[in-house]
């Protein structure tokens, strides 16, 4: 019985919808741009200030070198244990985000010259001050030299590792660790915007040399930024600049006030980037999930195995990982795809392998007898998928597809990490020029309730309306 | 009308399964008259030799007749035209009204006049307030009557009906009788069916399938 011969022309219009939404992922043409990749987490060299601008000392470094250029700066913020690899994949041309230079990262990049030296400086909170090494418990972030350097000083204490210095200090606030290390200009600002209860202990650990990190091929670029950084560090600009930052910093940051309105803006923008993130991608996930739902159902013994094996890998995996084999990986094979590209295809491919499950599943559960009354009527396959199967497996879908899409929207807080610009990257960045994790966390959340929540709803009363009708069976 | 034609004619019809003979070699013609019914054990072949003459199986030799017809050179639209079926479980479209699920294939294949032909076998099945109701509100009994009509919205000349008073209670199968019987001077009723007290009351041509042949039998044998 060959059911499902006449649908595939259905199916062939449905890939090629999928498709047209694929050639949307292109990407852009290069224009005559830096890109400059930074965290804007690490106040107050790079970070967003409460109107959403990028700001910091490394910003308007990086803004002087690109007018020295004669160069547009395109800001790239990528989080920190990423940001080298997005480098060597050219996704980025430097990295101006205060990075030290060290002999192991020499290996992979080359240097420019410093254009800053700081140092590394442990904070305690002040009851702390006079404890022994091997009793404290230390945060540092994550894939900074800090780590390295922590374990050798104070190889009894208990080194914890966080994304980011404000998470660090979240915990210190609430009493997980004593203290952190971090750079004693940012730790310093830090205690001042946040009145932080810490206290710099002893001396300056080491010193650090922070430099511009540029992928070894590119020697020309490396010898330009050289050249404008040596006139630049010797101009008076670079003093009034360190000056604004380093110098006048009590008076700078007196402005940092909180606009609740402002904040709340700029998460409701946010918002639109998630459900756009989100729909865009459950939408080409649902396209991909009828070809592969099609595949499994009426494809040949090989396909059939293929697709199967597709659906478990992606059932099996982390959607982290996933997201980060088509950021970070695909670029190795040629395929450079723009965050908001990759975070779609990410989504679009996890909710797939869901989707097309639920859609076998329901297809198996239309009773053979239903097919063969309809052809005992006479219906052409066409007839009996539209007429008489997919009006009910639709009843049975819609509930595990409504889910799928609030699992979607959920998890596209994710992407966050590859800097697409959605709620939970904008709560983070409020909360880092802020440090009120409590207010803004309890927003992000109440922002996502208020999306899913409707869907959850809807697939309540649709599946209590299908049981009432009788189309769908109780548990 | 050729009297002299029979109107269902089964040619050297034989069906394996997994190298099984399920039906062996049958050979034989139903002038269109009585209702007849095919009797037998479960597993003796009646359901395989329904299916494969509603065309939902291939036989693997021989081959069927309508009216002279043969069976595999028709379109799917001609033979739902010529034979139409009433499942054991009526396999009722649960997501239509009762009025839609007769609708459905003679839309499908573009007749006219659906509805007043609906109306009039809802009304001479006795049921003619069901029209607008789902599958799932009805009884067992009127569920097979809305399978019947279904199958009649194609004016078939042959109805095929398998087990149709399994699900049945005693009274609601004797007025399932009286209606086939009434149907029969419309059209050929092949049941297949063994429940005999039931096939008793409504069919004077009965046979007997046993082992994968069909035996004919007299009226005597049969009392």
């Amino acid at each position: 019985m060959d059911l499902l011969g006449g649908h595939r022309r259905i199916f062939q219009r449905l890939l090629f919808l999928g498709c047209i939404g694929f050639s949307f992922l292109g990407r852009a043409d290069d224009v005559a741009s830096l890109k400059v990749g930074l965290t804007g987490k690490y106040p107050p060299f790079n970070y967003f200030d409460t109107q959403g601008q990028l700001t910091g000392f490394d910003v308007e470094v990086a803004e002087e070198l690109c007018r020295r250029l004669s160069m547009k700066c395109e800001f790239k913020v990528l989080q920190w244990d990423g940001i080298l690899s997005a480098l060597l994949s050219d996704r980025i041309d430097v990295i101006i985000a205060s990075m030290a230079i060290t002999p192991e990262r020499e290996k992979a990049v080359n240097f420019t010259e410093p254009y800053y030296i700081s140092g590394a400086q442990l904070f305690l909170k002040e009851n702390k001050l006079k404890t022994e090494s091997k009793k404290l418990k230390i945060g540092v972030t994550l894939g900074t030299t800090y780590g390295v350097f922590a374990k050798k000083k104070y190889p009894e204490a208990e080194i914890r590792t966080y994304k980011g210095d404000v998470e660090a200090l979240q915990d210190v606030e609430n009493g997980q660790i004593d203290g952190l290390i971090t750079d004693k200009l940012v730790g310093l600002h830090m205690m001042k915007t946040f009145n932080a209860p810490l206290k710099a202990s002893g001396d300056l650990l080491y010193e650090e040399h922070i430099g511009i990190p540029i992928k070894k091929e590119r020697t020309q670029l490396l010898a330009d930024i050289n050249r404008e950084l040596k006139s630049f560090q010797a101009s008076q600009d670079y003093q009034v600049l360190w000056a604004k930052y380093f110098e006048d910093r009590a008076e700078q940051l007196a402005d940092q006030e909180l606009y609740w309105f402002q904040a709340i803006r700029l998460l409701l923008k946010a918002l639109l980037n998630t459900i756009a993130l989100s729909f865009s991608g459950v939408l080409m996930g649902a396209v991909l999930a009828t070809l592969f739902a099609t595949l499994m159902i009426s494809g040949g013994k090989a396909l059939r195995r293929g697709v199967a094996f597709y659906v478990d890998f992606i059932r099996s995996t982390p959607f982290l990982v996933q997201l980060f084999a088509i950021y970070f990986g695909l670029p190795a094979l040629g395929v450079h795809l723009s965050p908001w590209s990759a975070g779609i295809l990410a989504i679009a491919l996890h909710s797939s392998a869901y989707v097309s499950e639920i859609i076998k599943t329901a297809y198996m559960a239309v009773p053979v007898g239903q097919k063969l009354a309809a052809k005992a009527l006479g219906l052409n396959s066409k007839k009996t998928l539209t007429k008489v199967v997919l009006p009910q497996m639709l009843p049975m879908m819609s509930a595990p597809v409504l889910n799928t899409v609030v699992a979607m929207i959920k998890d596209s807080a994710i992407v966050s990490v590859i800097s697409v610009h959605e709620l939970t990257l904008q709560a983070q960045e409020l909360i880092s020029a802020t440090f009120r994790p409590l207010e803004f966390y309890a927003l992000a959340a109440l922002l996502y309730f208020l999306i899913t929540y409707p869907f959850l709803v809807m697939g309540r009363r649709l599946e209590k309306n299908f049981k009432r009708k009788g189309l769908l069976h109780g548990e | 009308m050729e009297s002299s034609q029979p109107v269902l004619s089964i040619k050297n019809l034989s069906f394996l399964r997994r190298e099984q003979i399920v039906l062996n070699n049958l050979d034989f013609d139903i002038e269109k008259g009585a209702p007849f019914a095919l009797v037998g054990e479960s597993g003796s072949g009646k359901t395989t030799l329904l299916f494969i003459l509603a065309s939902l199986l291939k036989a693997t030799e021989g081959w069927v007749e309508v009216s002279g017809q043969k069976l595999d050179k028709m379109t799917p639209r001609e033979r739902a035209q010529n034979l139409g079926m009433v499942f054991q479980d009526y396999q009722l479209f649960p997501h239509l009204t009762v009025m839609e699920n007769l609708a459905l294939a003679p839309e499908a294949h573009g007749a006219s006049e659906i509805n007043e032909k609906a109306e009039k076998l809802l009304l001479d099945l006795n049921i003619p307030t069901l029209a607008d109701r789902y599958p799932f509100e009805l009884s067992g009994g009127q569920k097979q009557r809305v399978a019947i009509a279904r199958a009649l919205m194609l004016s078939p000349k042959v109805l095929l009906l398998d087990e149709p008073s399994a699900a049945l209670d005693m009274q609601t199968s004797q007025e399932l009788a009286s209606i086939l019987l009434g149907l029969s001077d419309r059209m050929q009723i092949f049941v297949v069916s063994h429940d005999l007290p039931f096939i008793k009351g409504f069919c004077s041509r009965v046979a007997k399938m046993k082992n994968g042949n069909v035996e004919l039998l007299d009226q005597g044998e049969f009392e």
